[in-house]
């Protein structure tokens, strides 16, 4: 069914956890590519924090879908001009993900190692400051703090 | 007029539409929000206007998608 000649629609959110062997499967995936010297890869993990003494078993995440999948490619498309990358890949969790379990993928792919670094952090940081996504934490006697990130 | 709500102003406006008269513009849909659920008062919000954050006071139409959006969380 998906073929790689038509530019699909990128597809930025995952049901539930980012699955590793996914993740595994997307880096094998760019063995064909041969100018890239250098990935880099952040994994955002959901946390147990300890809210008002109560431990956070998982966070659900909701997002305004179509304006987090524009920010979320008008960020690709930034970050892929301004580090002249080869390529970059984001995956984010909706839904129910439970603490020690992945909930953000991104891929940064270069010539060089330096521009994958300064690319894989800055694309993090515009993800949790400009996308439209939600997490309530749901802590262990089912009660739910909102989770807001800070700047 | 339907305005999406997301996040925790759900638990503010008790659904995640809310059916309004169109306001004229985005400041005054912001008092009318407020004075019907007044539990908003207390949140940081912006509204969004065809996805877009409006900084700054914006005119309404019909067609317009309007959206309520509390604080990120994604990561």
């Amino acid at each position: 069914m998906s073929t790689e000649t038509v530019k699909a629609k990128k597809n930025f959110f995952v049901e539930g956890p980012v699955n590793p062997s996914l993740i595994a499967d997307s880096i094998a995936k760019h063995s064909t590519k041969k100018n890239i010297g250098a990935h880099d890869v952040f994994l955002g993990q959901v946390r147990e924090d300890m809210i008002d003494g109560k431990p956070v078993q998982a966070i659900e995440y909701s997002a305004y879908k179509e304006m987090a999948e524009k920010e979320l490619e008008r960020i690709r498309e930034d970050i892929i001009m301004k580090y002249n990358l080869t390529c970059a890949h984001v995956l984010h969790s909706i839904g129910i993900v439970k603490t020690g379990e992945i909930s953000l993928y991104v891929l940064v792919s270069s010539p060089h190692r330096q521009a994958s670094f300064d690319a894989c952090q800055e694309m993090v940081n515009l993800i949790k400051k400009e996308v439209p996504i939600f997490g309530k934490e749901i802590l262990e006697d089912g009660s739910f703090a909102w989770k807001e990130n800070k700047d | 007029m339907k305005v999406l709500v997301f996040g925790m102003l759900v638990e503010d406006t008790g659904n995640d539409v809310v059916e309004l008269v169109l306001p004229p513009d985005t400041e005054t849909l912001r008092r009318e929000l407020i004075y019907k659920f007044p539990s908003l008062q207390n949140r940081q919000f912006f509204i969004a206007v065809n996805q877009q954050k409006a900084d700054h006071n914006i005119m309404l139409g019909p067609d317009d998608e309007i959206a309520l959006i509390p604080p990120f969380a994604g990561g």
